[in-house]
């Protein structure tokens, strides 16, 4: 386990628990979506994970390191990375590759090393040529990659995101979506990801849905998904495929709750209407 | 419908005549009727925050003109002055502008400009925190206090308490979380329904302008791409997709439904309208119904 929570408590305030007992177990190369209303504690559980946060009950281990452990946190920080919703917010440097730099150049990575590790992480995001650009001149898609760039290059297990997306347009967003599964599926990085687009999270190899601190649902996608009626009663929804199967479900027709791709199902449709004159 | 605002060949260049000029809006026009839902969609870029800017007097054209109710809006000062207060203007991630030390003072800020009379200004501040579904007890809160959600709520009501006959919101669903985002959309439904006040939606969100909009003012590169229903523009799927737009989930099916010879109707854009589709071809006896 890469990532592990034991009962896990966290308070703001004394007497109004964020976070209420969680026990959360996840193995290496997992990539996990985060999905639950605002305030249900995603992003309080999320900044455990790096030791922003300190549990103020139980423990968090990050590779087996207890989080509480203020001699290993230079450690724990270098393994699990962290990205934030707004991309203005986190770039430091004037040109792009002086930003990527930064972290490893503070983990006191030595030169040669470090334009490698540099380059590598901008190829790996899709912003090699941008590389000598002013970050402020980018889109935020383009921001937001190079604030991954930032993490990938201190060459981390596992990086967390934080509604890394809510900020972009469409185009921005498909890029930062591509560019997190593939740093899952190449480099086997494990990827937390925390959304309010249901969408996004059928990427995912699993998902967690949080509520009042507590994890109300833990499956795959599909599994998740299929509840409808669970999820809005959590003040969240399903993936339009998900929605329109539930729809035809309950005027009497087939429907494939599983199906939660568009290409699935357009193929379901056309299988049952076919199937209907056949 | 009479137009409340017409744009006529309206141009904005940024940076003129330097290195970094860069012409956002070219000789665009188009015109906004009184009363309707008007969604404008482009990709970033596009210039729909430029032109937004434009509707209630924050720029100046380089070259064209922007009329409200048939006058140019910089025909003199005073009918500016007027203008930015009949033309409400929530810009993206309003909640960042909330300032004053309690709710009720944030809200109160605009009609206080307007130098309305202190009764006044109170019942609309009742008025507009009532109207994005803020309870009474909220007003003596700090809006720091508040939720994302509610923080989004109190920004909106400031700009509903100048009680503009049109009001323009950027992305006002960005960034909330799904409940957030129903409850923001029933408001600018409902606003629209009772106040008769036009309104400007502009977003990337493909699902949420399918849903509420009337009409929709499709940009690409500084210029119009194309203006129609929203069954007119998400039929023409594939100019949408060239313009690094997105389509909702229920035309891209029905599209791909369309390629494998099944009959359904390209104008389709809502699950629910997917879903009658499907039902009736189901109940007809598949794809020679």
């Amino acid at each position: 386990m890469i990532l592990k929570t034991e009962n896990l408590e966290y308070s703001y305030t004394e007497g109004k628990p964020t976070l209420k007992g969680l026990n959360i177990e996840i193995p290496e190369g997992q990539y996990v979506a985060i999905l639950g209303h605002n305030g249900s504690g995603k992003s309080t559980l999320l900044k455990h994970f790096n030791a922003i946060l300190l549990p103020t009950g139980g423990k968090v281990y990050v590779s087996g390191m207890d989080t509480s452990n203020e001699e290993l946190l230079f450690e724990i920080r270098t393994r699990c990375g962290m990205v934030f919703q707004n991309p203005d917010n986190q770039i430091v440097a004037t040109i792009t590759e002086e930003d990527v730099a930064f972290g490893p150049e503070n983990l006191g990575v030595p030169n040669p090393e470090l334009r490698a590790r540099v380059d590598e992480a901008l190829k790996t995001v899709g912003m090699y040529e941008f590389r000598s650009h002013a970050p402020h001149m980018l889109s935020g898609g383009q921001k937001q990659r190079i604030a991954i760039a930032g993490i990938i290059a201190m060459r981390p297990s596992c990086i967390a995101l934080d509604e890394p997306t809510a900020m972009l347009d469409p185009i921005g967003r498909r890029d930062v979506l591509d560019t997190i599964a593939k740093l899952n599926r190449e480099e086997n990085i494990t990827v937390l990801l925390i959304t309010h687009h249901m969408e996004e999270a059928l990427f995912a190899d699993r998902v967690i849905v949080m509520d009042e601190g507590t994890v109300a649902l833990d499956g795959t996608p599909c599994e998740i998904f299929a509840q409808v009626e669970k999820m809005e009663s959590l003040g969240l929804t399903v993936p339009n495929t998900v929605k329109l199967m539930h729809t035809l479900q309950s005027r009497g027709l087939p429907a494939d709750l599983n199906a939660v791709t568009t290409d699935k199902a357009a193929d379901f449709i056309a299988r049952i209407l076919e199937d209907k004159i056949g | 419908m009479d137009n409340i605002i017409e744009v006529l060949n309206l141009t904005h260049t940024y940076g003129a005549d330097t290195p970094f000029e860069h012409t956002a809006i070219e000789d665009m026009s188009f015109e906004i009727k009184q009363g309707e839902i008007l969604g404008l969609i482009g990709h970033t870029g596009s210039g729909k925050s430029t032109l937004i800017q434009h509707l209630n007097g924050l720029l100046k054209p380089d070259s064209g003109m922007v009329k409200f109710c048939g006058r140019d809006i910089w025909d003199d000062k005073q009918f500016t002055r007027e203008v930015r207060f009949s033309v409400g203007l929530v810009f993206q991630y309003p909640e960042y502008q909330l300032f004053e030390e309690t709710v009720e003072r944030d809200i109160a800020f605009g009609p206080t400009n307007m130098k309305l009379s202190e009764d006044e200004i109170r019942e609309r501040v009742l008025y507009a925190a009532r109207s994005v579904g803020l309870d009474d007890s909220i007003l003596l809160k700090s809006p720091f206090e508040l939720s994302g959600g509610q923080k989004r709520r109190v920004a909106l009501a400031g700009v509903i308490a100048m009680k503009p006959k049109v009001l323009i919101l950027d992305e006002p669903t960005a960034g909330l979380d799904p409940e957030g985002r129903e409850e923001i959309l029933n408001y600018i439904k409902n606003y629209n329904k009772e106040t008769g006040a036009t309104i400007v939606f502009v977003t990337h969100s493909m699902e949420d302008i399918a849903r509420v909009v009337d009409r929709i003012v499709v940009l690409e590169k500084s210029k119009i791409l194309m203006t129609g229903t929203p069954k007119e523009v998400f039929s023409r799927t594939e100019d949408l997709i060239r313009a690094g737009l997105t389509i909702p989930v229920a035309a891209e099916i029905a599209g791909k439904l369309a390629k494998k010879g099944i009959p359904v109707s390209p104008a389709i854009y809502t699950i629910e309208q997917l879903a009658d589709a499907i039902s009736t071809l189901y109940a007809g006896g598949g794809k020679n119904a």
